[in-house]
């Protein structure tokens, strides 16, 4: 289907709203009348909140009658991966321990949402406590990507990425850990940012691990990743891990272009993996070629090899993530999904000397990357190296063919953008990479590649047939 | 090929009873019936645990590769 009102960029959004052409009540109906019809078979909603958003929504367009305006996102709606707080509603964290916790506050990114006016729709469906997997022994169905609904939407921000890619909002909150933005952003069609370790408070957000827990968002455009970044930027003295850093204005040099940058392109780390498809490679060759006719300067440059980062990013991952469930694991274990009380456990036998290991290995890769950065403007690298895996129990997260965690475990700014469709219709995308704090100018970049593959023409995913059953994608899949 | 089979199971009940011992230490009642699944996971992070430690015993020199 075409994009129409369903298809609104934030930037689109703010005009009509501005213009009169549209209200946030008709902006959010729309919005609300596609996901009853469509999510029931793409699932990237846990709950929605059509009462309260469309109250959000009315106060809005109050605000804009009134001459009162707090910028491009009043009016406009988004949604949370539900391990985000908003005041009021559950934060399930998409699992049975959690179905009856209600946030008494909103999480820091949720608060500044609302201070801008935006409009919560509602809560988006993860893998349990963002770790996990797909799976079906948990309260909601795992989320289907809307491109092929026999396949996954990635995670565990996969509520956040199957919403944009099926029109169900234009902004999705999600987190990242080891690639949950940037997996679901490039195997849904989303554009996907992770912004530096520090940049945007995780404040009221259930963690997972917090040495490699970002929060970010996902958008259809990379105007709206800068726009959403501008709004949820900034110091939280809560979060002890919150950088004190001014926040720049993201959109400044959005359409400044690429001439003169210099682009690292660490070809090592994807071009000998036997997961790497024809078409995957395509797409990082035509982002360079995109870039190169625009200016820039791209060249062969080495960072630590790939297995090192998802080593490092593992154990740190498991240790943190066991010291953070040991109690529940211990009391309740039975409540968790049969996957993630697999993954979290198997924590339990980490020691000390592993954990500091890692650390220390951490600061050495964060500081390789440094140094390449420090004669780089960007880098330019793989995110999906094959299509979404077919929606099983056994496809396991953790070997998906994504090169993601690499800069979760330095804290390098990163974002997923989509370079156009492989043979089988589904979305491929690129890496590009930054100096800490240094998101204007991934954006930048990421700018001229969505402008060069017309990605922001790219039609809706077709949503009109029924969800294949998981026994049918397995005999599909396995004949 | 018997004894690499040997050493296969010898690793995987190593790996087993480590495991086991993590998990009665922390109060884990672990499914018997899932158990071969999370050694499985287990050997898996056991391999990665190596990976770091080999990487962190390399000489000083800057570079991890």
């Amino acid at each position: 289907m075409t994009r129409g009102i369903l298809g609104h960029s934030v930037a689109a959004a703010a005009r009509a709203l501005r213009s009169g052409d549209l209200t946030s009540v008709a902006l959010t109906e729309a919005s609300l009348d596609r996901i009853a019809e469509c999510d029931g078979r793409v699932n990237a909603f846990v709950h929605v909140d059509a009462q309260g958003a469309l109250a959000q929504a009315r106060q809005a367009d109050d605000l804009f009658q009134a001459g009162i305006d707090h910028g491009p996102m009043q009016g406009v709606p988004y949604a949370l991966k539900d391990i985000y707080d908003a005041k009021g509603m559950a934060t399930t964290c998409h699992s049975r321990l959690r179905l009856d916790h209600i946030a008494d506050s909103d999480a820091a990114l949720a608060e500044r949402f609302r201070a801008a006016g935006a409009v919560l729709i509602g809560k988006l469906a993860t893998f349990e406590f963002a770790l996990g997997g797909p799976s079906f022994d948990l309260p909601f169905p795992p989320s289907r990507n809307p491109w092929d609904l026999r396949r996954t939407a990635g995670g565990s921000s996969s509520g956040s990425g199957a919403a944009i890619a099926a029109g169900l909002v234009p902004v999705a909150a999600g987190t990242c850990t080891t690639g949950s933005i940037r997996g679901p952003a490039a195997w849904c069609g989303a554009v996907g940012l992770k912004p530096t370790f520090g940049r945007v408070s995780r404040r009221g957000v259930f963690p997972l691990a917090p040495s490699l827990d970002h929060c970010g968002m996902l958008t259809r455009t990379v105007h709206d990743a800068a726009v959403t970044l501008g709004i949820a930027a900034g110091h939280d003295p809560a979060d002890p891990a919150s950088a004190d850093v001014p926040v720049s204005d993201y959109l400044a040099d959005l359409e400044a272009g690429v001439s003169g940058l210099r682009v690292g392109l660490p070809l090592h780390l994807f071009e000998a993996s036997p997961s790497l498809t024809a078409d995957a490679r395509r797409g990082i060759d035509d982002a360079v070629g995109w870039l190169r006719a625009r200016g820039a300067i791209v060249e062969a440059v080495t960072i630590p090899d790939y297995a090192l980062f998802v080593a490092c990013g593992r154990v740190l991952m498991t240790a943190e993530g066991f010291a953070i469930h040991r109690k529940e694991l211990s009391e309740q274990f039975d409540q968790y999904g049969e996957i993630t009380a697999r993954r979290f456990s198997v924590g339990a036998a980490i020691g000390a000397a592993d954990y500091i290991a890692a650390r220390t290995l951490r600061r050495t890769l964060a500081a390789a990357v440094d140094e390449v950065l420090s004669r780089y403007d960007l880098l330019l690298t793989a995110i999906s190296l094959a299509p979404a895996p077919f929606l099983t129990q056994d496809t396991a997260p953790t070997v998906w063919p994504l090169q993601a965690s690499t800069f979760n475990v330095s804290g390098h700014p990163a974002i997923s953008v989509p370079v156009g469709l492989d043979a089988e219709g589904l979305p491929l995308a690129v890496q590009l990479v930054g100096r800490r704090f240094d998101e204007a100018t991934i954006l930048r970049g990421a700018r001229v590649i969505e402008q060069a593959s017309g990605w922001e023409r790219m039609p809706l995913p077709d949503l009109s047939i029924a969800a294949p059953s998981t026994r049918a994608i397995r005999e599909d899949h396995f004949r | 090929m018997a004894s690499d089979h040997d050493a296969a199971s010898e690793r995987q009940a190593a790996l087993r009873s480590e495991l086991l011992c993590a998990f009665a230490r922390e109060g884990i009642c672990y499914p018997p019936e899932r158990l071969d699944d999370a050694v499985a996971e287990y050997e898996q992070l056991k391999a990665l645990m190596k990976v770091v430690e080999a990487a962190t015993r390399a000489p000083s020199t800057g570079k991890v590769s």
